[in-house]
């Protein structure tokens, strides 16, 4: 029994160490080519998406722009500019305007032509000069002859020239005081052809032609 | 339709393959990071070479020292084994990286077969059903339950066949191998037998890559063979070396003269079996039949061999005798085989070191530095080093070339992939700021011009309505006679006209530009007066009319600043003659 309990004391458990477990791959698995196929369907339409981006898009709206830029860009540069060339072109006209509005000023208008009538026998009065007659010679648009062709004219209706033959009698001194105030009044008024004859006891005889451009409206 | 479909898509990858095989495989290659392993019962051989660097970094040899009589094959064993490996790739830094393990030659079937000559596809076909290789004699009893490896060599185009060297093993040896490798931490690709690592480190020690005819000769305690390679030919030949020759073999490295009719007879017996190789026509010049030169390479696990090898050279004397060694001091080319004077292969500085401090490495790690040279090359490119025999007996390398195949693909297009994706969000984004910047140009533009023309459209109108204006202005300038003539004259005239000047009449044209005076002056004196007042005043006077009147009454005469008439009372008696003068003035 004693050899029994020492045999027992006496044996040893051989103990196996334990080993560290190494994770490899399964060599029987057999990996397919499907993730391959995959990545290359994705290289081709990677490189036909960026042939089209590149090609068919970004190069040939560039390529386009180059072709116009120049053309945008003196546009653009010319409006950024404009302003100033506005402003003159403004102004201008603005003086032209009131330059023209001004000349017009010097003008009868066609409709008021009793205007000038009354204009001229209150000076003719105020002068103490008669007028014997005021006869309409004759009326029409002004005219010019043609640079190229001085027999042709070139008839401007904007204007009526009427011609009057006028007989007046008074004084010289209050004839040319008349005249003075006639000038005064800057009217379109042309006297054309004058006469002034002597008649005695120092009254003189006025015969003139005179020439009223009326404005047509 | 679905076979047809397979089969081309077959040939399309296989000529993708082989189009792409060689970038590929350089990319298979360089991830191979491998060991080679010769793992016995007494001990451990690595050793590393480094493909990069071509240096070899680890050269190891390790007794494993276990006590009793331990197997590497016995189960109970296995753990203690295990863990002696682990504990040696650890301090070595190979722990879990792929491995070639060497296989002894005793334990493979080396055979060299002639099969029909066949293209490519078809051998590859063929080959790959072990059913083929059955058709064999010399394999079919044999082929069952092994695992199989082949090569083919050179092809006789007279026969119309192709030489094969074939190697075969008992699968079960080698997966119990490869269990016990895996779980002590090593990753085996490549199971070789030694004799074909020994062969290949003869031909990388070889100065140009060329396949030159030499014999191979191993004896020993282990293993004993005889082994010729030619351009065309591979044979394998057992030596059957009794264990007494084996034992004289050993003694006589003791003797002091191992000369005489005896050990003649042991030299001769020692290569009785393998001679007739030797002797083999092929090993004769074509032209002069005489036995041509050449070299006997030897190797053994024996620890001292000179005196045999000096025997065996006596007994062989057409051949040069050159025992494979790593030994410092026996660097003569002529007469040994030294893997150290190799300059293609360099050793790491540590290991030079060590050499250097131990003087001499045990010629066993010969092999191991043979299969360290190997690589799995899944593509078969060719490779830096010339290796001829490329035998593998890795129960899984099918499966294995597969999958490598397919990550070193995958690793090429994930890679193709990332590289189009840089280059191309490269070029994309370089090119969409300019892109964007044109692409508004491109919208704007017909804003542009709209404003543009809108602009012009407006400034010639506004042009064109100054231009008119200012033509009505002209018109109307033109109307409008600022130089009034007539009014200028009437002005002037009372002030010209001098006291001895009477005018009877003022005639004033327009359109001629000219006035007419006409009247009296009492004398020249008067007349010329007033012609050089008009002058001064009014325009060129010229005289048109003079001539003499006679004035009978009483005369009047205006004059300027004299509103008071002056009377000339002309005497009854004398008659006043008086100058009745018309004058035209251009104005």
């Amino acid at each position: 029994m004693i050899k029994l309990l020492r045999s027992k004391k006496l044996k040893r458990v051989k103990r196996v160490p334990k080993l560290k477990k190494f994770k490899f791959e399964d060599e029987q698995k057999t990996l397919n080519s499907k993730s391959n196929y995959m990545k290359f369907v994705y290289i081709i339409i990677l490189a036909i998406s960026f042939s089209v981006g590149n090609f068919f898009v970004i190069n040939p709206t560039i390529q386009k722009a180059n072709l116009i830029e120049s053309d945008y860009n003196q546009k653009k540069n010319f409006i950024n500019t404009s302003n100033e060339l506005r402003a003159s072109i403004v102004s201008k006209n603005k003086k032209v305007e009131k330059e023209f509005s001004e000349l017009q000023k010097s003008f009868f208008k066609k409709e008021e032509q009793e205007k000038f009538y009354k204009l001229f026998s209150e000076l003719a009065m105020d002068n103490k000069l008669k007028i014997l007659t005021l006869t309409k010679a004759n009326e029409d648009f002004y005219k010019e002859p043609k640079k190229d062709n001085p027999a042709e004219f070139n008839i401007y209706n904007q204007y009526t020239q009427v011609s009057y033959d006028v007989e007046i009698i008074g004084n010289f001194i209050d004839y040319m005081r008349f005249v003075e105030d006639l000038k005064n009044i800057n009217k379109s008024m042309v006297t054309d052809n004058v006469q002034i004859n002597k008649d005695g006891d120092g009254i003189i005889k006025i015969t003139s032609k005179i020439l009223i451009n009326f404005k047509n409206s | 339709m679905n076979e047809k479909l397979e089969n081309l898509k077959k040939k399309i990858l296989l000529f993708l393959l082989k189009i792409f095989s060689p970038i590929l495989g350089k990319q298979a290659i360089s991830k191979e990071n491998r060991f080679a392993i010769e793992l016995d019962d007494e001990g451990i051989s690595i050793c590393k070479y480094n493909q990069g660097s071509k240096t070899i970094t680890n050269l190891h040899h390790e007794k494993f020292n276990l006590a009793g009589n331990t197997s590497l094959f016995n189960e109970d064993d296995q753990v203690y084994y295990s863990q002696k490996i682990v504990h040696i790739l650890k301090e070595q830094k190979l722990l879990e990286k792929e491995a070639t393990v060497i296989l002894p030659t005793s334990e493979t079937i080396i055979k060299t077969i002639n099969i029909p000559l066949m293209d490519q596809e078809t051998f590859d076909l063929q080959t790959s059903d072990i059913e083929f290789w059955k058709t064999f004699e010399e394999l079919s009893d044999i082929i069952d339950n092994k695992i199989f490896s082949f090569q083919p060599l050179a092809i006789n185009d007279e026969t119309q066949e192709q030489e094969v060297v074939i190697c075969l093993i008992e699968r079960e040896k080698v997966e119990k191998l490869n269990k016990i490798l895996r779980q002590s931490g090593v990753k085996p690709t490549i199971y070789e037998p030694k004799c074909f690592s020994l062969i290949n480190t003869i031909f990388a020690n070889q100065k140009d890559n060329k396949s030159k005819e030499f014999a191979f000769l191993e004896y020993g305690e282990k293993e004993n063979y005889l082994i010729t390679v030619t351009q065309n030919k591979f044979v394998f030949a057992i030596n059957n070396i009794t264990r007494a020759d084996i034992i004289l073999i050993k003694q006589l490295e003791k003797m002091p003269d191992p000369s005489g009719p005896f050990w003649s007879e042991v030299f001769e017996r020692s290569i009785q079996d393998v001679r007739g190789n030797l002797m083999d026509d092929e090993w004769k010049g074509s032209e002069e039949k005489t036995t041509i030169f050449r070299n006997l390479y030897v190797h053994t696990d024996l620890e001292q061999s000179e005196k045999y090898l000096n025997g065996l050279q006596s007994k062989l004397p057409d051949f040069t005798i050159k025992p494979l060694t790593l030994n410092n001091a026996k660097s003569d080319e002529s007469k040994f085989e030294n893997i150290l004077t190799n300059k293609k292969i360099k050793f790491s500085k540590k290991l030079i070191k060590k050499f250097n401090q131990d003087n001499i490495l045990e010629d066993k790690l010969y092999p191991v530095i043979g299969a360290s040279l190997r690589l799995f090359n899944p593509f078969n490119i060719k490779e830096n080093l010339f290796l001829r025999f490329k035998q593998n007996l890795y129960p899984y390398k099918d499966q294995l070339t597969n999958n490598r195949k397919i990550q070193a693909t995958s690793g090429s297009l994930s890679m193709v992939l990332i590289l189009l994706l840089l280059i191309f969000s490269s070029i994309i984004g370089l090119n969409i700021p300019k892109y964007l910047e044109k692409n508004q140009l491109l919208a704007s533009h017909p804003v542009v011009v709209n404003d543009y023309n809108s602009l012009m459209e407006e400034i010639k109108t506004s042009s064109s309505k100054v231009k008119k204006i200012e033509k009505e202005k002209e018109l109307a300038e033109k109307l409008i006679v600022k130089t009034d003539n007539f009014s200028r004259i009437i002005i002037e005239t009372p002030k010209i006209v001098p006291n001895g000047v009477e005018l009877q009449k003022v005639d004033y044209i327009k359109n001629d530009s000219v006035v007419f005076y006409e009247g009296y002056a009492l004398t020249d004196y008067d007349l010329n007066l007033f012609l050089n007042n008009i002058k001064k005043r009014v325009g060129n006077p010229d005289i048109t009319s003079l001539s003499l009147a006679e004035l009978t009454e009483t005369i009047e005469i205006n004059n300027e600043g004299d509103e008071e008439d002056q009377q000339i009372i002309v005497p009854s008696e004398d008659v006043l003659k008086l100058r009745n003068f018309k004058i035209k003035v251009e104005l």
